[in-house]
């Protein structure tokens, strides 16, 4: 494509815009830690009539997602 | 009592407005009725397609009306706010299209829920943005595995650098957000936004109405605060209804970003 | 309108982590405002702080919906 409206601070524009979008993929990342490890020991308990499992992978899943946020959005510098 | 039933006077009891409200079948009933929500959706698309079309029929390089210069505004901003900046500028013209066809979509059924002879937003069917929610995910999807392959797209998912030990919990994490809660919370962000929000200002009005009308002593004082309280609640719901067609797009333009990216 | 305590224990409980998201991000805003050079030391931290203020709402969320089987 023509690239005339193009300015000098695109790159570092585009480069912020990117990033200001992470704090929704963190939010995704947490659910799915938290509900998803959830529903997982849920299903287990179900299976194996136990009952500590869904909060072992509740709460596992918030500390994997806590550290998975960090590994990808925070130690890039 | 139950909370819903608020007793004033002389026997006259609220009743609060509940889910069911939506349902609003216009002709016929059951799984095939055709509802107010469905009929708003045809209108919004001849009223998109009518406006486009009417201010871009003669253009010119330098707009010469006020209403063409407002429709490109709006264009650039998804054009150049949301596409190029998110997908970068080598290859967001082809999603342009799509991105400005959701966020004017999205931004007319929100917008009905305030004005006036309508008042009823769209999305709070969540069908509808279930609907919306499915292109986009069969869309990223769909471009991430014709870029890498079925195979690599899978492998692609997983970012170098997560130690050993770690990595099929990990694995497991990405899976389940690629496939459950991004189209999840896409979906459900915009439904629980448009209902909660018309569901506030019905609350409000319709307390404020009863209040005035049922209330003894200083009640209907209290009647005119809901109305005025509710009216300011529309103004912010305004806000809240741009913004959510704002935030779809800009998710739909990021999920579309990490399928292209060479590396996750 | 049925419900249940539940629901009202969880809005008490989001209003934590919702004041807590509004300070992190306020104090970002506040330090690339005066600084606009230090957005990419600041921004990890700023994520990092909303991750752990977020989980926090997101647990209240899913404990919200265990039901102790008392009726």
């Amino acid at each position: 494509m023509p690239e005339e409206d193009r300015r000098p601070d695109e790159d570092a524009r585009e480069e912020a815009r990117l990033n200001d979008s992470v704090a929704w993929n963190a939010a995704s990342y947490l659910i799915s830690g938290i509900v998803g490890f959830g529903l997982l020991g849920l299903l287990l308990d179900r299976l194996l009539d136990t009952s500590f499992l869904a909060v072992v992978g509740s709460l596992g899943g918030m500390a994997l997602s806590i550290y998975y946020v960090w590994f990808r959005y925070g130690s890039r510098n | 009592m139950s909370l819903s039933t608020l007793a004033t006077a002389g026997g006259e009891t609220f009743e609060a407005p509940s889910p069911a409200d939506f349902w609003q079948p216009l002709i016929g009933d059951g799984a095939f009725a055709l509802t107010r929500p469905m009929v708003l959706m045809a209108l919004s698309f001849v009223i998109i397609a009518a406006v486009l079309l009417a201010t871009t029929k003669r253009l010119s390089v330098v707009p010469a009306n006020k209403k063409q210069f407002a429709v490109e505004a709006l264009y650039g901003f998804v054009r150049n706010g949301v596409a190029r900046d998110i997908i970068g500028s080598k290859e967001f013209l082809r999603y342009v299209p799509l991105l400005f066809t959701l966020f004017t979509l999205i931004l007319v059924n929100n917008l009905f829920g305030v004005i006036p002879p309508i008042q009823y937003p769209t999305m709070s069917r969540i069908g509808f943005p279930i609907a919306l929610t499915l292109v986009v995910f069969v869309l990223y999807h769909l471009i991430g595995m014709k870029r890498k392959g079925v195979g690599g797209y899978f492998k692609s998912l997983m970012p170098a650098g997560v130690p050993v030990f770690l990595v099929p919990v990990v694995y497991l994490l990405e899976l389940f957000t690629y496939f459950v809660s991004r189209p999840l919370t896409l979906a459900v962000r915009l439904f629980a936004n448009m209902f909660a929000g018309h569901m506030l200002i019905l609350v409000l009005f319709l307390g404020g109405e009863h209040l005035l009308l049922h209330g003894e002593g200083l009640l209907p004082a209290a009647g005119v605060v809901s109305y005025l309280f509710g009216l300011v609640m529309s103004f912010f719901e305004l806000l809240i209804q741009v913004l959510q067609a704002y935030i779809f797009v800009l998710l739909t333009a990021t999920y579309i970003a990490g399928s292209l990216a060479d590396e996750h | 309108m049925g419900g249940s305590l539940n629901v009202i224990g969880y809005g008490l409980a989001a209003i934590g982590p919702a004041i807590a998201v509004g300070l992190v991000f306020a104090a970002y805003i506040n330090g690339v405002a005066r600084q606009p050079e230090s957005r990419g030391m600041l921004q990890p931290i700023a994520i990092l702080g909303f991750a752990l203020a977020e989980a926090l709402a997101i647990l209240g969320f899913v404990l919200a919906f265990i039901n102790p089987g008392v009726e």
